[in-house]
């Protein structure tokens, strides 16, 4: 079934769509929280969370990327996270959490978590939306409520911070 | 190695992306050191998240909002015959003073005066419903019915745009439009009156309770009317040495209209005088 479709049968009554919306969705609002927080576990509680902000104003919702605008829930919880001082302590954990049981298999995701960790929030925020979501510049201008320009200026920049970082043939 | 040169594992990408993600960038394909970026996760922690969703859905109740469009259905539906028969007439009058100005071959100021003094009008009409907004309960209502008061003083107003539009439009079509003068120039000289008038006009709504009844407000409306009469009384006004003075005023006039339309608004927000009911 279509998010339009799905969408339409929520507004109509039937609550029981938005379970099928978090289902669907679930593992890409947390792996955006993740690589956005850093945080392997306080993710879910932020998936969790964006999840539970879109059904208490799912009878307004009117848009039609239904991704995109949990996306934007996700990356505004994921900001005011970052702004709270709790997340210092919690940067690492999915180093920590991942290095005893998936490292072998896991380091290349390790070692991209750890080089988007260092980049800058905005940066980091553009370079998921644009290369693992796919999304484009101008779509993210919206999502994020930058310029055009400033959105292509941050991908850019923050693909040259990672190309640094990781393997620089992967970025010719 | 580049970005875009590696068709197998672009086009896996593209068709995990497809069906699963649903990309909105389907040219898009990220260097390989981002390609490894899902991980698998904590199933348990992942049950017990969507199981707070789950249980957070269950208690969800959906309000109904009408959106604007309905918003603007419903208030159309309910415009009393009187309104409309208004309206009509008004429009019918304009057709045909537009036809006997394009037959006796008169344009310029006449044209002018005679479309400004229809358009004021014709808006002003529209705007004596705002009045009946602020009595017979419409603040109950509101809160029973999900109806918005800013949205319904932006629907008047809306309306009174297209109906002035439609007048305008009938005056360029029939009376053969205002080539003499260029359209911004004439557009100056329409806008002014139908401004101030509007400016006096919704002032008085914000600020006379005593004119919220139906026949006063449209009176006054009438009465406000009267200011596009104005330009009449001293014809050399349209001449191009004033145009200045129209063009002051016309600026003045938009930053009034939006100061009072502000107002208006605010004190919806803030319940002042004009929300209390008759």
């Amino acid at each position: 079934m279509e998010d339009r479709e799905l969408i339409r049968r929520i507004q109509n009554g039937q609550t029981e769509y938005l379970n099928e919306i978090a289902g669907r969705y679930y593992d890409d609002i947390y792996y955006f929280c993740c690589y956005q927080t850093g945080s392997r576990e306080d993710s879910y509680d932020l998936a969790q969370e964006t999840f539970l902000r879109f059904i208490k104003y799912v009878d307004h919702y009117q848009y039609r990327n239904l991704k995109g605008y949990l996306l934007t829930i996700a990356m505004n919880l994921c900001r005011e996270y970052m702004r709270a001082d709790c997340h210092i302590s919690q940067t690492d954990s999915i180093k920590s959490s991942d290095s005893v049981s998936h490292a072998a298999s896991l380091e290349n995701t390790l070692l991209l978590a750890g080089a988007l960790m260092k980049l800058p929030e905005a940066q980091r925020e553009a370079v998921l939306l644009h290369h693992f979501y796919g999304y484009k510049n101008r779509e993210i201008a919206r999502m994020t409520g930058a310029s055009y320009d400033a959105v292509k200026s941050r991908i850019r920049q923050g693909l040259e911070k990672l190309s640094r970082m990781l393997n620089p043939d992967d970025f010719k | 190695m580049t970005l875009y040169t590696k068709p197998k594992q672009y086009s896996n990408l593209r068709e995990e992306h497809r069906s699963k993600y649903i990309t909105p960038h389907p040219n898009h394909r990220p260097p390989d050191s981002l390609l490894e970026w899902r991980f698998p996760l904590d199933a348990q922690k992942k049950t017990q998240s969507l199981a707070v969703i789950r249980q957070e859905a269950a208690c969800k109740s959906i309000r109904y909002y009408p959106t604007f469009l309905e918003h603007v259905w419903n208030q159309i539906r309910f415009q009393p015959i009187t309104h409309w028969l208004l309206q009509g007439s008004l429009l019918l009058t304009a057709m045909l003073l537009a036809l006997y100005l394009r037959r006796t071959s008169r344009g310029g100021p006449e044209m002018l005066t005679v479309c400004s003094v229809f358009i004021v009008f014709a808006g002003n009409i529209c705007l004596s419903q705002i009045a009946r907004l602020f009595s017979w309960h419409m603040a109950e209502l509101e809160q029973t019915l999900y109806l918005n008061l800013r949205q319904m003083i932006c629907i008047r107003m809306l309306e009174a745009g297209i109906a002035n539009l439609i007048i305008l439009v009938l005056f360029i079509l029939i009376a053969g439009g205002v080539d003499t003068l260029g359209i911004s120039v004439s557009l100056i000289y329409m806008a002014v009156p139908f401004l101030w008038s509007d400016i006096l006009y919704l002032h008085m709504l914000s600020h006379l309770r005593s004119i919220f009844s139906g026949f006063r407000s449209f009176a006054l409306g009438l009465l406000c009317g009267i200011i596009s009469l104005l330009p009449v009384l001293w014809e050399p006004v349209y001449q191009p040495e004033y145009l200045i003075i129209w063009q002051i005023l016309a600026a003045l006039g938009t930053l009034l209209l939006i100061a009072e339309i502000a107002k208006l608004l605010e004190k919806i927000n803030q319940g002042d005088t004009i929300c209390v009911n008759e």
